[in-house]
């Protein structure tokens, strides 16, 4: 018999033991970590997903907010730069006033200097004149220089006019027949008779004549009535050199002040 | 062959103990040497589970054998494999394990004994009615027999029996066969042939192995199957009611 009824029921209870067994040592514990393991996996993956997820948010948010600094960063520089602008033009427009200012004070201070110069300039050439002309004079012919000035002095009253030697006349007579003769030097008694002579000649005969020394008349000679003068003197050339020299240092600083104002431009570029 | 003479057919006839009607016979003997084997390396092997991606190469073997089970069986079943992978899978490494190492000399592969062929396929016969029962319940199981006509109840019943038999004999008979061809070849050329016929009764041992649990796989799945059809059925009428 190729059948053993005993061996059939044993194998049967040995199959079903060996089911068990593997149920409990293979199939489950095996299935359990394959499970385990996906899920594991799985919940790996979610994480990476969330993570990825989360991480393209977190880059959108420093995108956003790096265009928001971008942007504020823009509107900043243009800020300062209006600011610059505001204040470049502030500054250039204070500049340009300050060397307004600059330029009025230099020329106040040039027109002062020139001033001076001019009133030493006018000193020094009626005193050089005055001396040189005295000295020339004595010089050329022997005669002291007063006495050439008296001389001058009393042919300008012989050549004055009719009306004019009326009008000192009625200037004296208004004053109590005073007339005064002013000089820059003393006058010798002499040469004083001389004067009042022609002067009660010309212009009227009773006259009282008072003489004064004046320094301020420079190698001249002039005579004063009552709001009249007749006059000779150094002053009427030196005042006429006088001129000439102001308008020739008005046409310097007048070049002068120009040049400042390049300079003054030059500088507004520059900032 | 030492242990099973030529004449010997089945290794039930070759007995080491016996004691009344029970007897220690090689089929048992090398049921249980398999049995333990199997329980071993598996306890072995899955006593440090890791559930990381990093494995042992035995856990990463089992592994891969346990899913190609229940894939198998979820394509041949088209079920979720759930509890039949105890009994299927169970099947087919026992009968694997038990084939394979027919190649060693001195054992006896206790699938060419009738007696176990047979026990395997009575717990066959036994699971299909089984698994029917817990998915259908007793009538819905036993309505398949007379499906669709009374008439066919022995039909069925007898197709019942004969795929049980059949399954029997055909395991019994190819490893048997195997084994005696293998001894009888070594007798006419003992160099060379019986190499290539231990090889070839290698593969036929793997293949029986295989078919076996498909075949269980599918009557079981038969017994289960139709109960989603006719579920599907039902559904399908509740719809039309509604």
């Amino acid at each position: 018999m190729l059948i053993d009824w005993f061996t059939v029921v044993a194998q049967v209870v040995n199959f079903l033991i060996l089911v068990a067994l593997l149920k409990h040592f293979l199939y489950d514990r095996i299935i359990k970590a394959m499970d385990a393991r996906e899920e594991r996996v799985r919940s790996r993956l979610e994480s990476a997903e969330k993570r990825e997820k989360e991480s393209e948010e977190e880059a959108g948010r420093y995108r956003r907010r790096h265009q928001e600094i971008e942007e504020e960063r823009k509107a900043i520089m243009d800020k300062a730069r209006e600011e610059a602008d505001r204040q470049l033009k502030e500054l250039t427009r204070q500049a340009r006033q300050d060397v307004e200012i600059m330029r009025s004070r230099w020329q106040e201070a040039i027109g002062r200097e020139k001033e001076a110069f001019l009133r030493e300039l006018r000193q020094l050439v009626k005193d050089q004149v005055y001396v040189l002309s005295r000295q020339v004079l004595r010089d050329l012919a022997d005669v002291s220089l007063e006495e050439r000035l008296i001389h001058v002095f009393l042919d300008e009253i012989e050549k004055i006019g009719e009306e004019e030697r009326n009008r000192m006349a009625k200037a004296m007579q208004g004053d109590g027949n005073h007339a005064i003769v002013r000089s820059g030097f003393e006058i010798s008694g002499t040469e004083r008779q001389k004067i009042t002579r022609v002067l009660h000649d010309t212009i009227l005969k009773d006259a009282d004549i008072k003489y004064e020394t004046d320094p301020e008349v420079i190698a001249g000679i002039e005579l004063r009535g009552r709001g009249q003068k007749i006059a000779w003197s150094f002053d009427n050339y030196l005042k006429d050199l006088e001129e000439k020299t102001r308008v020739a240092l008005d046409r310097i600083s007048n070049i002068e002040p120009t040049g400042t104002e390049q300079k003054a431009e030059k500088s507004e570029t520059k900032a | 062959m030492d242990l099973m003479t030529i004449k010997d057919i089945s290794p039930d006839q070759v007995i080491f103990w016996e004691w009344g009607c029970i007897s220690l016979n090689a089929t048992i003997l090398f049921t249980w040497i398999v049995m333990a084997l199997i329980t071993i390396v598996s306890w072995l092997v899955t006593r440090h589970l890791s559930t990381d991606v990093h494995m042992s190469r035995w856990q990463n073997l089992l592994e891969v054998i346990v899913d190609g089970m229940q894939n198998e069986i979820r394509e041949i079943s088209q079920q979720d494999p759930g509890s039949y992978l105890y009994f299927v899978g169970t099947l087919f490494l026992f009968i694997l394990i038990s084939n394979i190492f027919s190649i060693i000399p001195g054992y006896v592969a206790p699938t060419a004994s009738l007696s176990t062929t047979a026990a395997l396929a009575v717990c066959v016969f036994a699971a299909v009615p089984f698994y029917g029962i817990i998915r259908r319940g007793l009538g819905g199981y036993l309505r398949q027999y007379i499906e669709p006509t009374a008439l066919m109840l022995p039909f069925n019943i007898i197709g019942e029996l004969s795929r049980t038999l059949a399954l029997a004999v055909r395991l019994f008979g190819n490893m048997m066969s195997g084994a005696k061809i293998g001894a009888i070849l070594l007798a006419i050329t003992p160099f060379i042939f019986p190499v290539v016929m231990h090889a070839l009764g290698l593969l036929t041992g793997v293949i029986q192995a295989y078919i076996f649990a498909v075949l269980a796989t599918v009557y079981i799945a038969s017994a289960t199957r139709i109960q989603e059809r006719e579920k599907r059925k039902q559904e399908a009428e509740k719809g039309e009611k509604s």
